[in-house]
């Protein structure tokens, strides 16, 4: 990995939600999965989709659609991935997402820094995209959203910060 | 002696040489610069560690020698001595005789080392030597029992700081582990003798003396001079003992636990034993041990001879010191020296330690491994015989791993059970009590977290007990007990838990006392109380607060530190509970889960989700069957309740928290009343609901669907989402799947459950309001409107309504509230009297009455307390229709309310009718009859008077019995009105007294009460009252007066 770093090379591992390309840094990620079972945890913000049991270890599972300003996926859940990340990003947890692509490599100097304003991508503005997002590159025939799996425990644990206050009263 | 001792011996050879190599070099350099601290330190420890080592492995010359020379560097080091020439000779001759010695270490003890160790000596004790290498016979041999002495000496706090800093730490933590274990040990040893001291078993004295053995040993090997000095002292007195056959006295029993202790503590701070002056104990012990045999008590002191019993010493500690050295197939011993080997052996039981992260991943591997079993077992149920048979074995293999794996964390409740037994002893002794412990199931084993954070809660309850529940000898058989306590500490399996039962034969807990202490320090109100059963009013002094008084009382007592035991257990997903009766006895009862890790619990379903309930949660499960006429959900308000036995259960549906992620408003509340109890049918189904424990409350739960029960292994709430209250975590069920844990306090809380919804009428508010101290007035503080404070006698009030406005009807100018299809009318004190017009906070509670006689309700908008005051009532207010006067409580203008009065005001009929006619005959005429009042409560009195006076009475008042026995003596009345609870005397003692006496004994009496029981009732009566009313029913006292007073018109 020292050496991809050097090189000026990174590994990225490509999915997509609807019609748009992510790619997460491949030294973030431990693993996908295919096969999972659900359990939903009522209460949790719309970003939490619920735990799954993978080899005797809870993961949290997150849904980045509603912090990417996605509409609801079409693919039914159980059909859809998961992409889980290593320890060191952060307590047990991955992403779901409709469907996982290739590992691919792409130089450093490819990626752009992801800036809303004059992104090309046509979503509204949301608090949370800025952080999620951290760069662009221009792929032969689509654009690649990079994800920082690091800022995503911290967006949902920020989120629940307003939980007491979500009381309706 | 065994190879193993001659291996040690050989080191022991090898390792001192190197040692003394340099010695004569560094002695000779110390005569040039005496100063050099360094240099000091480093003769020291040479001649230490030589000490230590040879006094080990029984080598006495050597160890004498090389003690009395350290003993001469530690003064030299502590400054005490300045080397000078004579030091450094005799230093140098002692060092040389050393190494002749250790060169032929086998002959080594017969070597005469007398005068040596005597010119050691007279240097140490600060006299010179007048010839620096005169014959031994000048000079006094030293007795051996002097050894002791200067042990005590050098044990200075300089040279021990230096002595153990030499000392590998990781030598020392083993050595903590294992002393410990030892301890542990004796604590069970000591007080199973102090039980019998006059049988005292040989096994065990043979086993105190192994135990205390090894810990002197070791401690001595690597240099712990408190701790070998003070555990060799004990050695030594069970030695004594052992030899002697003879019982141990209380005295000496007092002794040995005090150095126990000692040697504790030492442990705990082991870093500093060496810093603590115990010589003072020491001596002591000398004086214990000393008359029975003093000899071997001293020799305990030196390095032990290589033969016979003290070698069983030196073997033990080596064991405990180089665990995982002996090899028992390897070489048999040489000799049949160690023929306690054996035994030594289970002293040292077989224990390795264990990083507990190591255990938590086996743990975690094992839980996997059960799952991929599981998963196995599902892919070859079809599969063929013969594979079968391979699947079930690794079932099993994998059930019998994981309970191993989760066995490797449990430790028997003995290690704090053992310590039961001595703390009572001392805390009997010093309160003069007489209490027997009784023990039982101390080898109930509990995760090992678990126990280290039981251990202080059990010691804090064992020790109430024997403190506020057993009573002394002369009160317990004053109150017809046995005058020897009763403690009993049991811990046994139930329902998946550990239960530890903690119970006293004492004097138990009065609930009444209990109560109103709740009351008055503000954690519950009288509504609440009333509510209650008496097992909850008596968990009340585990909340915290209820030991807050500025005094500790009787009561209040009992609860000090309660608050910490009971979240301390609940903590550990425990529960504690406390059972009393009165005279008989006190019972808490913890319920823990095994480990913390596995817990059993309920695993339900709704809205088809399956969740776990924690069984320490769960008090029971209970299904209403919607055929039957037996009791169903009811609403009381907006809250749903179900009446469970005596007491009124607050409901929750949990598919509504489900469906609601914010906590439950007013308006959600309300929803859900409507949408289950609008319609006012009956639920068409059966409606499954789990009782479950939040904290001292209670509540239902009401579920779709009971699964069944499972051990789950409790995995922590994602810290992400841990702020959801609901969940206390997650855990994988046995099909793989997540569930969430319940956590049934945040269940309530987000509910928002009205736990004093639809209370019963209060009955027993009565008892806590006659509890009162003497004049103690409880009452009601409320509020109306913003500006002033209200207040009702809690004599009056029935119940306390929280209602809705818009529940509020109006009828003409008249407004009503319906209660329980009852209907009240509503007095707003606004329209009563001049006062701030209900201010809409939003709350709004009606206060309904006792004994009056229409049903009406007080609106008022805000509850503030239930005060006890003594009250004495000014004069302000006095004149306003409805205020019975004022007083100052809390800082605060407070208005005391005339029920009857607002009534009458409010009431248009009885306004315009009756109350002008009384207003006719509110004249008092000399010829009128007099009364003479006695109530000890001022707010009595004065209510009274503004009955009674219209009436056209002539009224006298008395606040006690006295004071009315010596009214009678100067004053004529026609009528008693009196109290029956009255300070100084009360109204049976009065009526008595009156009766029998010379002066006015025949005047008639009405008792006036609270009580209306037909036993206090007969009471009353047979003392010689001649009429019973219960307190405030108004119109009935009236009545009453009135005929009484014709009837002795007629008379007369």
């Amino acid at each position: 990995m020292r050496e991809t770093a050097e090189s000026g090379n990174r590994l990225f591992v490509t999915f997509h939600m609807g019609e748009q390309y992510y790619g997460v840094d491949i030294r973030s990620v431990r693993e996908v999965n295919s096969e999972f079972r659900m359990t939903d945890i009522p209460h949790s913000p719309d970003e939490v989709v619920g735990y799954v049991n993978l080899r005797g270890q809870i993961h949290l599972i997150i849904d980045l659609r509603p912090l990417l300003s996605l509409p609801e996926s079409m693919i039914p859940l159980l059909q859809r991935k998961l992409i889980i990340f290593k320890e060191k990003i952060g307590e047990p947890f991955g992403i779901i997402v409709d469907d996982v692509g290739d590992v691919i490599t792409i130089s450093e100097e490819r990626i752009e820094e992801f800036n809303l304003q004059d992104s090309m991508l046509d979503i509204p503005e949301q608090p949370y995209e800025q952080g999620i997002m951290n760069g662009i590159c221009k792929l032969d025939q689509s654009l690649m959203v990079t994800i920082d799996a690091e800022s995503i425990l911290r967006i949902i644990a920020a989120r629940m910060e307003n939980y007491e206050s979500t009381d309706r009263r | 002696m065994s190879d193993f001792d001659q291996e040690m011996i050989s080191d022991f050879v090898e390792e001192s040489k190197e040692l003394l190599e340099s010695i004569v070099e560094d002695f000779l350099q110390l005569e040039k610069t005496p100063d050099d601290t360094n240099l000091v330190n480093k003769l020291f420890r040479a001649v230490h560690t030589i000490k230590g080592t040879s006094g080990f492995l029984g080598l006495t010359s050597i160890g004498t020698l090389a003690h009395a020379m350290e003993t001469l560097m530690s003064k030299i080091r502590d400054g005490k001595i300045l080397p000078e020439n004579a030091h450094i000779n005799v230093l140098l001759a002692s060092s040389d005789l050393l190494s002749k010695m250790i060169h032929d270490v086998h002959s080594s003890n017969s070597v005469d080392i007398s005068s040596q160790t005597a010119l050691l000596q007279t240097l140490i004790d600060g006299k010179s030597v007048a010839a620096p290498e005169t014959s031994p016979a000048v000079q006094e041999v030293p007795e051996p029992q002097m050894t002791p002495n200067t042990a005590a000496e050098i044990s200075m706090p300089a040279s021990r700081q230096e002595s153990s800093d030499a000392i590998d730490p990781e030598i020392l933590t083993g050595f903590v582990f294992e002393a410990r274990k030892y301890l542990n040990n004796l604590d069970e040893l000591l007080s199973s003798l102090a039980d019998h001291p006059e049988k005292a078993e040989s096994s065990v004295l043979q086993n105190i003396f192994r135990a205390v053995s090894a810990i002197e040993g070791t401690a001595r090997f690597i240099g712990l001079k408190n701790i070998s000095m003070l555990a060799g002292d004990m050695a030594a007195f069970f030695e004594n003992q052992l030899k002697a056959g003879s019982a141990v006295s209380a005295n000496e029993m007092d002794s040995m636990l005090t150095v126990k202790d000692r040697l504790e503590s030492l442990i705990d701070d082991i870093e500093h034993s060496d810093d603590i002056d115990v010589s003072d104990l020491h001596q002591k012990l000398q004086w214990v041990a000393g008359p029975a045999e003093p000899v071997p008590t001293t020799a305990k002191n030196i390095p032990a001879p290589p033969s016979g019993a003290p070698s069983l010493q030196a073997a033990n500690p080596a064991r405990v010191a180089l665990p995982a050295r002996p090899d028992p197939n390897s070489k048999p011993p040489q000799k049949s020296a160690m023929p306690k080997a054996p035994e030594k052996e289970e002293i040292a039981s077989e224990t390795i330690r264990i990083n507990v992260g190591l255990i938590d991943q086996l743990m975690r591997l094992a839980g996997e491994l059960v799952l991929i079993r599981n998963q196995l077992l599902i892919t070859l149920s079809e599969a063929a015989g013969g594979k079968r048979e391979v699947v079930q074995r690794l079932d099993s293999v994998t059930s019998e791993l994981q309970e191993a794996i989760m066995k490797t964390r449990l430790q028997p409740v003995g290690t704090i059970f053992n310590k039961i037994p001595r703390i009572i002893r001392d805390l009997a002794q010093s309160l003069g009590k007489d209490i027997r412990v009784q023990i039982v199931g101390a080898e109930v084993e509990l995760d090992k977290n678990i126990l280290e954070l039981l251990a202080g809660p059990m010691i804090h309850l064992v020790r109430n007990s024997a403190d506020h529940g057993i009573e002394t000898p002369e009160e317990r058989t004053a109150s017809g007990k046995a005058p020897q306590g009763s403690l009993e500490v049991q811990a046994y399996h139930e329902g998946g838990l550990i239960h530890i039962l903690i119970r006293d034969d004492g004097k138990g807990i009065d609930t009444d006392k209990v109560a109103k202490k709740a009351i008055l320090s503000g954690i519950r109100n009288p509504v609440e109380i009333s509510s209650m059963s008496e097992n909850e009013i008596m968990n009340l002094i585990m909340i915290p607060g209820f030991s807050t008084a500025e005094q500790v009382t009787d009561v209040s007592g009992r609860g000090v530190g309660m608050d910490v035991v009971k979240s301390s257990i609940e903590k550990l997903n425990g529960s504690i509970d406390i059972t009393s009766q009165p005279g008989k006895g006190t019972t808490f009862l913890m319920k823990l889960p095994l480990t913390l890790a596995i817990i059993p619990s309920l695993i339900i379903s709704s809205q088809g989700r399956r969740f776990a309930i924690p069984q320490v949660n769960l008090d029971e499960l209970f299904s209403i069957n919607a055929q039957s006429d037996g009791p169903h959900i009811e609403r009381a308000g907006d809250q749903e309740v179900f009446r469970l036995r005596d007491s009124l259960l607050p409901m929750v549906r949990f598919n509504e928290v489900l469906s609601h992620p914010g906590r439950f408003n007013r308006n959600d509340k309300h929803h859900l009343i409507q949408k289950y109890h609008g319609g006012g049918t009956r639920e068409a189904t059966n409606t499954n609901f789990a009782v479950l424990i939040a904290g001292n409350r209670r509540f239902g739960l009401i579920i779709d669907e009971v699964i069944g029960t499972e051990e789950i292994v409790v995995k922590p709430m994602h810290p992400a989402i841990k702020k959801i209250r609901i969940y206390s975590g997650a855990t994988i069920l046995g099909d793989g799947s997540v569930a969430m844990i319940l956590d049934a306090e945040g269940i309530g809380n987000h509910a928002a459950i009205d736990f004093n919804a639809g209370l019963e009428d209060t009955a027993n508010l009565l008892r806590f309001a006659k509890t009162g101290e003497e004049n103690m007035e409880s009452v009601l503080l409320f509020r109306n409107g913003p500006s002033e404070q209200f207040a009702v006698s809690l004599h009056m009030v029935q119940r306390i309504q929280q209602i809705h406005l818009p529940d509020i009807e109006k009828v003409g100018s008249q407004e009503f509230a319906n209660i329980d299809n009852k209907s009240f009318r509503i007095l707003r004190l606004e329209s009563l009297m001049n006062v701030s017009a209900f201010s809409n906070t939003g709350n709004a509670f009606l206060l309904l009455f006792k004994h009056v006689s229409k049903p009406v309700g007080l609106l008022i908008s805000e509850l503030i307390d239930i005060k006890e005051a003594r009250i004495s009532l000014d004069s302000f207010g006095y004149g306003t229709e409805g205020i019975l006067g004022s007083d100052i409580i809390e800082g605060k203008l407070t208005l005391f309310l005339d029920i009857h009065k607002l009534i009458e005001l409010s009431d248009p009929i009885v306004k315009q009718t009756e109350i002008p006619q009384r207003r006719a005959t509110d004249k008092q005429s000399p010829d009128s009859a007099r009364l003479l009042v006695v109530e000890d409560s001022s707010i009595f009195r004065q209510m009274l008077t503004r009955y009674l006076a219209p009436e056209g009475y002539n009224i006298d008042l008395a606040e006690d019995g006295l004071v009315a026995l010596e009214k009678v003596r100067t004053n004529t009345y026609d009528l008693i009105i009196s109290d029956l609870e009255m300070p100084n005397m009360n109204g049976l003692e009065f009526i008595r007294e009156l009766r029998h006496s010379n002066y006015q004994n025949n005047i008639p009496a009405i008792a006036l009460s609270s009580i209306n029981s037909a036993e206090v009732i007969e009471k009353a009566m047979q003392s010689g009252f001649d009429h019973y009313e219960v307190k405030l029913e108004k119109d009935n006292l009236i009545k009453a007066v009135k005929s009484i007073l014709l009837e002795r018109r007629g008379a007369a």
